[in-house]
């Protein structure tokens, strides 16, 4: 039986049949701890403004990474022309005539969205969302199921006070803990830093390596399937969330999809049938 | 020496926090109770290496590395190289 998996082009894959199937089975569970948070669900546009992204100084932390969205440009004559003209060449790619300034990035992180979404707003309790995002990272390499150009995240955001959200954090990693176990897939936390371009000259890069403020759960000691950020009040500051005043901190924890199917599959086999079975009421 | 350095890191804490407090112990976190902000990393780094004269190896950094004063004279200053 083939697991439902198609490779569209390099670092672009498809899921259907038993992997999407276990995709759902999946987020469920994940759905399931948010609502156990009381977290409220939001989807997103598949866009992010360069001008929320560049107050977090993402195009200096992650230049390689970025994906821009780019339009023609409106007049009237060039896109007769390229109506008519446009080439796609033997490597796959399309000279573009003349283009707009790019405004907007393809989302690289689900949890971004949420900051722009509450900008500017005060918070008299601690604030839960989750939201489910398909990401876009350019990278050197691709693996299908495991490094894709565009790739789904599941992601429970946390805004409140540094108490708030360190109880947040820990309660969602116990939560994922036991659920690791009733799987039984080899995975263990361990500190990380994030994929820092030039990041000696970082701060950031530099910061991660000195306070524990990102975790990885790695799955076969090489995956990392999930991880557990800790903002502090990083966000808080870019996006003015507030407390009687006071700066808010934010916190959340993030699902590759894909990685967990192919976690699964790399543990149990390509037979379906193998697969474990789990439900929300046993997770 | 380590005393004349730790007066010039309450010093320079002070002056690049954003707080107005007055003083500080050498085991108050510097990050973790917002007394610097992470941005502020390498400014602390730059002015540890211009004060003990030793170089701080970046890829080297611990988890807690420049958690309070008394560890950073620990970590960089009293070592041997």
């Amino acid at each position: 039986m083939k697991i439902g998996l198609s490779k569209h082009a390099k670092g672009l894959c498809a899921i259907y049949g038993p992997l999407l199937e276990l995709d759902k089975s999946l987020d469920a569970i994940f759905l399931s701890w948010a609502s156990q948070f009381k977290a409220i669900e939001y989807k997103f546009p598949q866009l992010l403004a360069v001008k929320h992204l560049d107050r977090l100084q993402y195009f200096t932390s992650f230049p390689h990474l970025a994906t821009f969205a780019v339009t023609l440009d409106r007049d009237e004559d060039e896109l007769k022309h390229f109506s008519s003209k446009h080439k796609v060449l033997e490597n796959g790619s399309l000279e573009l005539p003349k283009i707009q300034p790019s405004t907007h990035v393809i989302t690289p992180a689900a949890c971004y969205h949420a900051y722009v979404e509450f900008e500017g707003q005060q918070f008299d309790q601690q604030k839960i969302i989750t939201t489910r995002g398909i990401c876009c990272r350019c990278e050197d390499q691709y693996v299908s199921l495991e490094r894709q150009w565009t790739f789904s995240m599941r992601e429970i955001i946390c805004i409140g006070t540094p108490k708030e959200v360190h109880g947040f954090l820990n309660n969602a990693k116990e939560k994922v803990d036991g659920f690791i176990n009733k799987l039984g897939l080899n995975a263990k936390w361990e500190g990380a830093t994030d994929p820092f371009f030039n990041p000696k000259n970082n701060p950031k890069y530099i910061f991660q390596k000195l306070e524990p403020v990102k975790k990885e759960l790695v799955f076969d000691n090489r995956l990392a399937i999930a991880s557990t950020n800790d903002h502090i009040n990083y966000f808080g500051e870019a996006f003015n969330l507030t407390r009687d005043g006071e700066t808010l901190s934010s916190g959340c924890i993030a699902f590759g999809m894909e990685r967990w199917l192919s976690a699964i599959v790399n543990t149990y086999g390509e037979d379906p049938n193998s697969w474990p079975s789990f439900n929300i009421s046993n997770a | 020496m380590s005393n004349i350095i730790r007066k010039k890191l309450h010093v320079f804490i002070l002056e690049n926090c954003e707080s107005e407090i007055s003083s500080i112990s050498d085991n108050t976190p510097i990050f973790e109770s917002g007394l610097l902000k992470s941005i502020q990393i390498m400014d602390l780094i730059l002015f540890v290496e211009e004060i003990s004269g030793k170089e701080v190896d970046v890829e080297g950094l611990k988890p807690g590395s420049f958690k309070d004063i008394d560890t950073i004279i620990k970590n960089f200053v009293e070592t041997k190289n």
